[in-house]
């Protein structure tokens, strides 16, 4: 069984044709997570005999005709901030180190009616605020291309699972960035869909104006299929959006002609690395080889999209995060004599240092006398960064940008300083304020030898657009075929 | 436009009522006790919240301001970890200052990325999760409760 060159769609189809089965993927995949998760730490948990017995129903299903979903027995992993039932759901944080969720996310639902295999849950920065997976309560994550340096994050055990090996695909959740930056650093695909297109039920609240849940994949097919499986209008969130679930079909041809592409030229100023600039420049004329027409123009308000952002993900989060008061579930210091100390010492001693930080910007932000100085003044800016988008897109079918300014840098490196951390979401940011979707599919590597991702930012709903470009782009390509050492050696002799 | 006069429009535009000369006046004189009562001063609100943006990005976080933010997120934190937050809140607050650049004045806040309303079900009669399983979660439980400290003494 050879199944390190394969995609999640590949492998189902071998499920399917009876060349594998299930269990037998499901046992490789645990066995990848045995030998590798030592120190790519990616799980927070792992459900061994769970997904064993889940990929045995899954295959009796298959056998009898009753599933037939292409990604029908391939097992994958689920972001520790997406409930599952009875199973824990940590959020990264000491808060919730031993909760169960009475029930499943919508998305957990969804993909395991498909037939998915849950191999357990993956690492993310504490309730996905940070970009490297540094500040987990279950430790650090690693770089599975060189596992000293950090994964990015927050979904950052979600992408390292991926590259690893350790699942086939995964579902990540992208706040400022958090899906695709993480698969800039360890080189796999991923999609940040529309905002309302995939429901929230079930997703950990960070901040509810902007989170979305969305695919980490080996490459772009592989996530349009998860993406059109997890996709669609959910009555238990109400910002779902009514439409149909999206259909990829007709993405998956290689000629981008008439396929208009705009480069915003202040994405590519000051503080870009070269490592970085260099390679999305050349998948522009890998595009432009494709028949896309390449043009370059001004987006100057995207500048203040970091101010903006963490003003307003700071707000939302304080109003989000106060629901962790010690009484419903997670984390309480038992020996309080009143409920405010109860309120006081469980919150302290459950949360990590930024989301205290990030709770406290928020509360300030939000106070009486800051609150049109900071909150609303940011609001407004919100809406001049809409409109320059919606003007982009009046020219441009999409919009091709570097995904993080850097390749993924050394663990602890800048984890001491949060606003030069904070300044790694840059280029990320402004399409969760705008709620559009983005996709960032690898593009290159470094002089250091870790990947490089590219990212195109598409109009509302205009996934598919942004798919046949990611696809075409990976026909040309083989950035996304390339495995870290750790997968191509000891993952070698299956 | 003055706030008092931002205040009758509103009043007049709510309640359909025509105001005599002498009514508007009362009026007046009224919402003039209020504003003084709340501290309001004339340079108007938006100035009022300019002036303390430029206090805090001079005098950056202190003592107080810190003390009164860990009340407001119902946080305690140890000596060194207030150091710590006072001098990072700062300069993250100094680097969002950068957002007054932007004239903003007739932008509409956008809280939400779509035009979005109130999105209505049928009101059906249908079973929540059940007690005991909400319960499991619990740190502590008594009686189907959840179980707290005395709150009354």
């Amino acid at each position: 069984m050879e199944l390190k060159n394969k995609t999640a769609l590949e492998i189902g189809q071998m499920i399917k044709n009876k060349e594998v089965s299930s269990v037998e993927v499901t046992k490789e995949m645990l066995s990848n997570i045995k030998s590798r998760d030592e120190k790519v730490n990616a799980f927070v948990t792992v459900f061994e005999e769970e997904a064993v017995k889940q990929a045995e129903e899954v295959q009796a299903k298959i056998d009898s005709g009753e599933l037939t979903s292409p990604l029908a027995g391939v097992p994958m992993g689920i972001k520790d901030n997406i409930c599952t039932k009875d199973r824990l759901t940590t959020c990264g944080s000491k808060m919730l180190y031993n909760f169960k969720p009475p029930y499943n996310a919508t998305v957990t639902d969804k993909l395991e009616e498909a037939g998915a295999v849950v191999l357990g849950k993956l690492n993310m920065d504490e309730f996905a605020m940070g970009g490297s997976t540094e500040t987990s309560y279950f430790g650090a994550t690693g770089n599975p291309w060189d596992t000293e340096r950090v994964p990015g994050g927050s979904s950052g055990g979600s992408a390292a699972a991926v590259a690893a090996q350790e699942v086939t695909y995964a579902l990540g959740s992208d706040t400022g960035g958090s899906i695709r930056q993480p698969c800039s650093f360890c080189g796999v695909s991923g999609i940040k869909p529309t905002y309302g297109a995939v429901s929230r039920y079930g997703l950990v609240a960070f901040a509810s104006s902007l989170d979305q849940i969305g695919p980490v994949g080996r490459d772009i097919k592989d996530c349009a299929e998860v993406l059109s499986v997890i996709s669609g209008h959910d009555p238990k969130d109400s910002t779902s959006v009514k439409r149909p679930v999206f259909d990829f079909s007709s993405c998956f041809n290689t000629d981008l002609k008439g396929m208009k592409i705009g480069i915003p030229t202040n994405y590519f100023g000051e503080g870009l690395d070269e490592d970085v600039k260099k390679p999305v420049l050349e998948a522009a004329e890998t595009l432009k080889k494709l028949g896309a027409e390449i043009e370059e123009f001004e987006m100057n308000i995207v500048d203040y999209a970091i101010p903006t952002y963490y003003v307003l993900a700071c707000a939302e989060a304080s109003s989000n995060l106060s629901r962790y008061d010690g009484i419903k579930y997670g984390y309480r210091n038992r020996d309080c004599e009143d409920l405010m100390e109860v309120y006081l010492t469980s919150r302290s001693e459950g949360f990590g240092m930024e989301v205290k930080r990030r709770i406290m910007l928020g509360s300030f932000v939000l106070s009486s006398g800051y609150y049109d100085a900071y909150y609303n003044k940011s609001l407004k800016v919100r809406g001049l960064i809409k409109k320059s988008f919606d003007e982009a897109f009046e020219k441009y079918d999409m919009i091709l940008s570097p995904v993080a300014p850097t390749t993924a840098y050394k663990i602890g490196e800048n984890s001491s300083d949060p606003l030069k951390m904070y300044l790694g979401d840059i280029y990320t940011v402004s399409v969760n304020l705008a709620g559009i979707p983005a996709v960032s599919v690898p593009c290159g590597f470094g002089a250091n030898g870790m990947p490089v991702g590219m990212q195109l930012i598409g109009n509302a709903f205009d996934e598919p657009k942004l798919v046949r470009a990611a696809y075409a782009f990976q026909k040309e390509t083989d950035f996304h075929t390339k495995k870290p050492e750790m997968v191509e050696v000891k993952g070698g002799n299956n | 436009m003055t706030i008092q006069e931002k205040l009758i429009a509103c009043l007049i535009e709510n309640t359909g009522i025509e105001l005599t000369e002498a009514m508007l006046e009362d009026v007046k004189v009224r919402f003039d006790m209020i504003l003084d009562l709340i501290g309001y001063s004339e340079t108007g609100e938006g100035a009022a919240a300019e002036n303390k943006v430029v206090n805090v990005a001079e005098t950056g976080i202190d003592d107080n301001l810190i003390k009164y933010l860990e009340e407001l997120s119902r946080l305690r934190l140890t000596h060194e970890e207030e150091e710590r937050a006072k001098d990072e809140l700062t300069k993250i607050l100094g680097y969002i200052d950068m957002l007054n650049e932007l004239d903003t004045t007739d932008v509409e806040a956008m809280s939400h990325p779509f035009p979005y309303t109130n999105n209505f079900r049928e009101d059906e009669c249908k079973a929540s999760t059940d007690r005991e399983l909400i319960l499991k979660n619990a740190p502590q439980q008594k009686d189907g409760c959840f179980k707290v400290p005395t709150t009354v003494e």
